[in-house]
C-alpha cells in the first residue's frame, strides 16, 4: 500500500464565522501500481482531498498515512521532503517556473532532493526525450505549447521517481485531442508501474484509471474497479 | 542550499525587470550614503585639522630625551637620519595618520644670546600660522615674544649662523613654543648648521580614533633611536569631538540603514506577491519553509551587493568625472566600498527576512488551486 487515508476531514473557515466543510470522512487505500480517477462536480472537495493527499493541506482531522508514517504528524520541513521524494504533483495549469527552461524545470525538485545538477539534469533529460520533448530541452515554458507544457510538467512529477503521482484537473485547458493524448500518456506512465491518483470533473475520463471514485458533497457517494471492458465500452 | 542559491541565480538572469527596480533602489540609497559618507569625512577632516592646530597628539625626540627638553630647545647632539629613520618611518604611519611634521629644532649662538630656531618644511609643517607654509629659502619668521626680546619687525634682517635672513612675519603670540623662536625651512637651517639630511623632532597627528598604543605599536622598531610621548590635548580634543562625529556619523548610518531595510521589504513584499503561485509551486515540489527563506533573502542579498556596487559606482563616477578624481585616497575608496556592500547586503537581508518569514509559513494550496 503506498497511501491510506484515514477518516480525513477538512473544514474551511472564512473570515465572516461560515465555515464550508469540502471533506467530510472520507477513507481510502491506494495501492502500487493503482491508476484511480476521483471524478466529480465542481466543488465536490475532490481538489481538496488530492492537496491533502500530497501533504499541502493539513485535514481538519483524520490521518494520511504514507510508509508508516502520518504525514501532518511530521515537521514542515520533514513533510516538504517527503513531498518532495515520495509525491509527485501534476498541476491543472501547470504552474512551471517561468524562469526556468524545460530541463530546468524538470531538474528543479532533483537538485532540491539533493542531487548533483549533472544527475538531476541527465534524469530530467531522460525523462522529456521520453516523452518527445527532446527538442525542447531549453525552451522556456511561454516558448511551449500547452500540450508540451503538460508534459514538461508530468516529467517534473515523475523526476524524483515518486511513490505516487497526483494529478489535478490535468486536462482541465485541453481540447478533447489534447485530452486524449494526456489520457495516453498517463496510462502509458501508469503501464510501467507508476501510481497515480488523478482528480478530474469530465466524466468522460472516469474510465482511463483502474478505480473510479465518485465524489459528491465531500464524501465518496461510489467507487468501483473499472474492468477492461468498461475501457472498451 | 546548493538548489537555492541556483534558483537564485537563474531568476536574476532572466527576470531581469524586478531585479533592475531593487537594484536600482538601492544603488540610489547607497549612492545617497556615498555622498552623505563624503561629507561627513570631509567635515571629520576639518575639525581634525582644527584640532591639528593645537598640536600633535604625538611627538617623537631623540632616545634621551624629553617634551621639557623639547620645551627649553635642549635636544642635544642626537639627531634622526632623514633617509635611514624619517622617511621609512614616515611610510610605515602614512596610513594611521593624518600628517607627520618633521623638524630641525637647534639653539645657535649669537651675540644676543643661544638663539632658538626650528626648521620647518613648508610643504608638510601642521601650524595655525599660515605664513609658516609660504617661508622663502632666506626668510624666517620669529615668534611674538623672541621678536621683542630681539627688537625685530617684519622686513627687518637677523643675522643666523652666519648667513643673512630676512624677517617675513612676525607671528601672533600662541603661548607656546612658537613664541620663543624663529622658523625657517628644514633645508635651510640643515645647510647654515651642517646637519644635512638631519632632524630631530616628529610630530604626529594620529587619525581620528588612533590611540597612542597603536601608533607606539608602529614604532617599536625604531624602539633605540628615539623617543615616543603622548600629547595630551585636552579631553575635549581628544575624546569628545571626536565621539561627536563619531555618533554623527553612525546617526546617519541607522537612519540609511533603517530607510533599506525597509525599502528591501517593500520590494521583496511586492515581488513576492506578484509570484505567489509561483512559490506556492516551489513549496509544493519539497522546497523547505527554511528553503523559501532563503530563496527570498538570497535575492534581497543580491540585490543589495549590487545596489552597493552601483550606488559607490555613481557617486565615485559623478565625481570622477567632475572633479577628476575620487574624494580620498583609493584606500578610503575601498574602505568606503567595503562598508557600503556589508551595510547593504546586512540591511538587505534584515529588510527581506520579516517577509520572506511570513512568505515561508503561507498556506499556498488556494492560489494552488485557483
Amino acid at each position: 500500500m503506498i497511501l491510506q487515508l484515514n477518516d480525513i476531514r477538512k473544514e474551511f473557515k472564512g473570515r465572516s464565522n461560515h465555515s464550508v466543510l469540502a471533506v467530510d470522512d472520507v477513507s481510502m487505500q491506494v495501492e502500487a501500481g493503482e491508476f484511480i480517477v476521483v471524478n466529480g462536480a465542481s466543488g465536490s472537495g475532490k481538489s481538496t482531498l488530492l492537496f491533502t493527499m500530497g501533504a499541502m493541506l493539513p485535514p481538519t482531522s483524520g490521518q494520511v498515512v504514507c510508509d508508516g508514517t502520518d504525514l501532518y504528524a511530521l515537521s514542515p520541513s520533514r513533510r516538504s521532503k517527503m513531498r518532495n521524494l515520495r509525491i509527485g504533483f501534476v498541476f491543472q495549469t501547470f504552474n512551471l517556473i517561468s524562469y526556468l527552461n524545460s530541463l530546468e524545470n524538470v531538474a528543479f525538485p532533483a537538485l532540491l532532493a539533493g542531487s548533483s545538477k549533472k544527475a538531476a539534469m541527465q534524469r530530467a533529460e531522460d525523462l522529456l526525450n521520453r516523452l518527445g520533448l527532446g527538442e525542447r530541452l531549453s525552451h522556456l515554458p511561454v516558448e511551449l505549447s500547452v500540450g508540451e507544457r503538460q508534459r514538461v510538467a508530468i516529467c517534473r512529477g515523475l523526476v524524483n521517481a515518486p511513490d505516487i503521482l497526483l494529478a489535478d484537473e490535468p486536462t482541465g485547458n485541453m481540447d478533447p485531442e489534447l485530452t486524449q493524448e494526456t489520457m495516453e500518456l498517463f496510462r502509458g506512465i501508469n503501464r510501467q508501474g507508476q501510481t497515480i491518483v488523478m482528480v478530474t470533473h469530465n466524466p468522460e475520463l472516469s474510465e482511463t484509471g483502474n478505480r473510479h471514485v465518485l465524489m459528491e458533497k465531500g464524501s465518496i457517494r461510489a467507487e468501483r474497479i473499472v474492468s477492461a471492458e468498461d475501457k472498451a465500452l | 542550499m546548493r538548489s537555492i542559491l541556483w534558483m537564485t541565480y537563474r531568476e536574476l538572469s532572466v527576470r531581469k525587470a524586478s531585479f533592475i527596480i531593487g537594484l536600482t533602489m538601492c544603488g540610489l540609497l547607497i549612492s545617497m550614503f556615498v555622498s552623505i559618507e563624503w561629507s561627513l569625512r570631509s567635515r571629520g577632516n576639518r575639525v581634525q585639522g582644527d584640532i591639528d592646530q593645537m598640536g600633535p597628539g604625538i611627538v617623537v625626540v631623540p632616545p634621551d630625551k624629553s617634551i621639557a627638553d623639547l620645551r627649553q630647545f635642549d635636544l642635544g647632539s642626537r639627531y634622526f637620519g632623514t633617509r635611514e629613520l624619517v622617511d621609512p618611518l614616515i611610510a610605515r604611519l602614512s596610513p594611521h595618520t593624518r600628517a607627520v611634521d618633521v623638524r630641525l629644532s637647534v639653539r645657535i649662538p649669537t651675540k644676543d644670546g643661544k638663539l632658538p630656531v626650528v626648521g620647518i618644511d613648508p610643504a608638510r609643517v601642521v601650524s595655525p600660522h599660515e605664513t609658516l607654509r609660504q617661508l622663502g629659502k632666506n626668510e624666517v619668521a620669529i615668534g611674538r615674544e623672541l621678536g621683542r626680546r630681539l627688537d625685530k619687525q617684519s622686513g627687518d634682517v637677523i643675522r643666523i649662523a652666519g648667513s643673512e635672513f630676512s624677517v617675513k612675519t612676525i607671528l601672533p603670540p600662541a603661548g607656546d613654543l612658537s613664541d620663543l623662536a624663529a622658523f625657517m625651512p628644514v633645508s635651510r637651517l640643515q645647510a647654515v648648521t651642517g646637519k644635512i639630511g638631519k632632524a630631530n623632532v616628529i610630530r604626529i597627528f594620529p587619525e581620528s580614533g588612533r590611540d597612542f598604543a597603536e601608533i607606539r605599536e608602529l614604532l617599536t622598531d625604531y624602539g633605540s633611536r628615539l623617543h615616543a610621548v603622548a600629547i595630551d590635548r585636552g579631553e575635549i580634543a581628544e575624546t569628545r569631538i571626536p565621539q561627536t562625529l563619531a555618533s554623527h556619523r553612525y546617526a546617519v548610518y541607522v537612519l540609511l540603514g533603517v530607510f533599506l531595510s525597509f525599502s528591501m521589504a517593500i520590494w521583496t513584499y511586492l515581488d513576492s506577491a506578484q509570484r505567489l503561485i509561483e512559490l506556492a509551486t516551489v513549496a509544493a515540489v519539497g522546497c523547505s519553509p527554511a528553503g523559501l527563506v532563503g530563496l527570498l533573502v538570497g535575492r534581497s542579498a543580491v540585490v543589495g551587493a549590487g545596489g552597493a556596487l552601483l550606488g559607490v559606482a555613481l557617486i565615485g563616477g559623478s565625481k570622477w568625472i567632475t572633479e577628476g578624481a575620487f574624494p580620498g585616497s583609493i584606500t578610503d575608496l575601498s574602505d568606503l566600498l567595503a562598508t557600503a556592500l556589508c551595510g547593504a547586503v546586512f540591511f538587505s537581508v534584515a529588510g527581506a527576512v520579516p517577509v520572506a518569514l511570513n512568505m515561508s509559513v503561507r498556506n499556498y494550496v488556494g492560489f494552488l488551486q485557483n
